[in-house]
């Protein structure tokens, strides 16, 4: 029974995350993921503090945190990485002092942050795919890289992010989002988005079924079978497009050094 | 001469023991300063040592003291202590260590008399819960540190702290014994009616880590199982599923929680089965005695809600 929502949850990420998760990696933002849920779990601590119901100060931190992101330009000369983890640092530092103040905050702020796949109910799967579906409405069709523009992607990058990590904790989201999108990533840019897609709803049902046998936890089981899926099939196709066109452009060559490496920081993520 | 000269010597040197009778006279009227790591102790510490003590806790009702974060205002708070009494069994392994090394206070160290841990007074039972498993591997698998839930065990500590205090501050030795003979009457009179409560309104129970093990052995109710049997460790789906088989099976009413641990799996777990999650409190605010009573009144007043 909690076996099936936790097949079901992790397929409607398989579905809404990766294709987010290209849009997110062309744009090299990739800690603005974990930047917005701890600027949302500040939030909650801030709300809890000053008497103001947790969601709502969540949500008016969140929004703060839209704003700032998109008055940044996309073509800016900044490394938006490093702003991500500013903004990642700043936030959780405020939250620590906010929880130092609170007797009771410490296990709230932990809830929000680390949700677990299997606290989801059928419910919470409604909600997530209702948050994800408005979120990919937003933040999928091409925008202008104006303020308004960029307003509505990272408003639909945080409706999709912050009640995914809510639910089902930041290991699951940050997976992937990014492992798919970059397993089918090719010549410095995006693979096909069925590919993405495919790859993280086989992980889904192989890394779910193989934790219930193995009597293993769910989120890291599928999270590690999502990484040798995309490993292989980041392989396979890397060595395809080794062919003619590797002749035909050699300028080419400098680009699959570059693609090579993110992989390998993914790698290392996943020994730890 | 050279009897004048001895004679000032002499006013010399009773000059120099009247001084340091003086210096040495002034903390001996000051009280006796117990730092206790977490409320319940505080508690157990304020009913032996009453008006003639002064008891401060690190942390606070709500906090998990496996993750405690300690701030200058605790290393102050040790520089000045007497005595420090600790839960022992691995609780504060991450932090305490390092906090009485900060504080710079020898007499506090471990081993020496200004130092009483739960571990030296008592066995403790159980695996322990809240701790990383580089943690587990320095202490012996076999404890659990949430011995102060069950209050006979509180007893047998408050009997060591009060042979404790009366070591460190002698002149009050009579007053720390009829206050912990006041403690001990206090519970025995609690512990039957406690345990009738009990056995009316609960039945087997499965809690979410085992916090609350003391307690339930303490209280004579069944355990069924833990949601997340090791602490950080996320249950797996087949994990969960057996729970609710053992739900149905011995007709469990009741998850409780720790109020600093995610709720959402053992919500899900009741809401899947149908029964009742609860937040049970491990510490609650009040002073010496009526606090640390009151502490398993409310547990047990709550559980007994709940229970309904």
């Amino acid at each position: 029974m909690i076996l099936l929502t936790v097949l079901v949850a992790t397929l409607v990420i398989a579905v809404c995350l990766p294709v987010l998760g290209q849009r997110v990696l062309e744009r090299r933002i990739v800690f603005v993921d974990l930047a917005l849920a701890q600027v949302a779990a500040t939030g909650y601590a801030l709300g809890m503090a000053i008497d103001v119901p947790g969601v709502f100060a969540a949500a008016a931190t969140t929004a703060t945190a839209v704003i700032f992101m998109a008055m940044m330009d996309e073509e800016t000369p900044l490394p938006k990485e490093a702003v991500m983890g500013g903004v990642y640092v700043f936030a959780a530092s405020v939250g620590m002092v906010l929880l130092s103040l609170l007797p009771y905050g410490e296990g709230q702020l932990m809830g929000l942050l680390f949700g677990s796949v299997l606290g989801i109910d059928w419910q919470g799967i409604g909600e997530l795919a209702l948050f994800s579906g408005i979120g990919l409405a937003l933040a999928l069709p091409n925008h202008a890289n104006s303020f308004s523009g960029r307003i509505r992607f990272y408003t639909g990058l945080s409706l999709i992010i912050v009640p995914a990590i809510y639910a089902i904790g930041v290991l699951l989201v940050f997976a992937y989002l990014v492992m798919p999108a970059l397993s089918v990533w090719r010549r410095g840019h995006n693979g096909p988005a069925w590919e993405a897609l495919t790859l993280a709803a086989i992980a889904s049902i192989v890394g779910t079924f193989a934790a219930d046998l193995l009597d293993l936890p769910p989120s890291a089981t599928v999270v590690l079978t999502l990484a040798v899926i995309a490993v292989i099939t980041g392989t396979i196709i890397h060595f395809n497009n080794l062919g003619p066109e590797e002749a035909e452009a050699p300028d080419n060559e400098k680009e699959e050094k570059v693609e090579e490496k993110p992989e390998g920081i993914l790698g290392s993520e996943q020994t730890k | 001469m050279p009897q004048l000269k001895r004679g000032s010597e002499l006013h010399l040197v009773a000059l120099l023991l009247l001084l340091i009778t003086l210096l040495s006279a002034a903390p001996a009227t000051a009280k006796t300063i117990v730092v206790a790591t977490v409320p319940a102790l505080a508690q157990i510490a304020q009913a032996v040592g009453g008006i003639d003590i002064e008891v401060k806790s690190l942390t606070r009702v709500g906090q998990d003291p496996n993750v405690f974060a300690p701030r200058p205002g605790h290393v102050r708070l040790l520089t000045h202590a007497d005595l420090l009494f600790s839960v022992g069994f691995g609780l504060e392994s991450s932090w305490l260590a390092s906090l009485i090394e900060l504080s710079g206070n020898e007499n506090i160290k471990p081993g020496s008399a200004g130092y009483l841990s739960g571990g030296d007074a008592i066995e403790a039972i159980g695996v322990p819960r809240g701790m990383s498993s580089q943690q587990m591997s320095e202490w012996s698998p076999d404890k659990n540190p949430y011995w102060w839930l069950d209050p006979e065990l509180g007893i047998k500590v408050a009997r060591a702290l009060s042979v404790r205090l009366s070591e460190i501050d002698a002149v009050n030795s009579a007053r720390y014994n009829h206050r912990l003979h006041l403690f001990e009457q206090a519970i025995y009179e609690a512990l039957p009616r406690w345990r009738d409560y009990m056995q009316i309104n609960t039945g087997a129970v499965i809690t979410y880590h085992n916090t609350y093990v003391y307690f339930m052995q303490a209280m004579h109710i069944e355990l069924a199982g833990f949601v997340e049997p090791r602490a950080g460790i996320e249950p797996s789906t087949r994990h969960m599923d057996n729970l609710l088989e053992v739900i149905r099976e011995k007709h469990v009413q009741l998850i409780w929680v720790e109020p600093y641990n995610n709720r959402a799996i053992a919500k899900r777990l009741a809401d899947a089965a149908d029964i009742k999650m609860m937040v049970l409190p491990d510490a609650v605010d009040g002073y010496g005695t009526e606090g640390y009573v009151g502490m398993f009144d409310k547990m047990i007043e709550r559980i007994a809600r709940w229970s309904q």
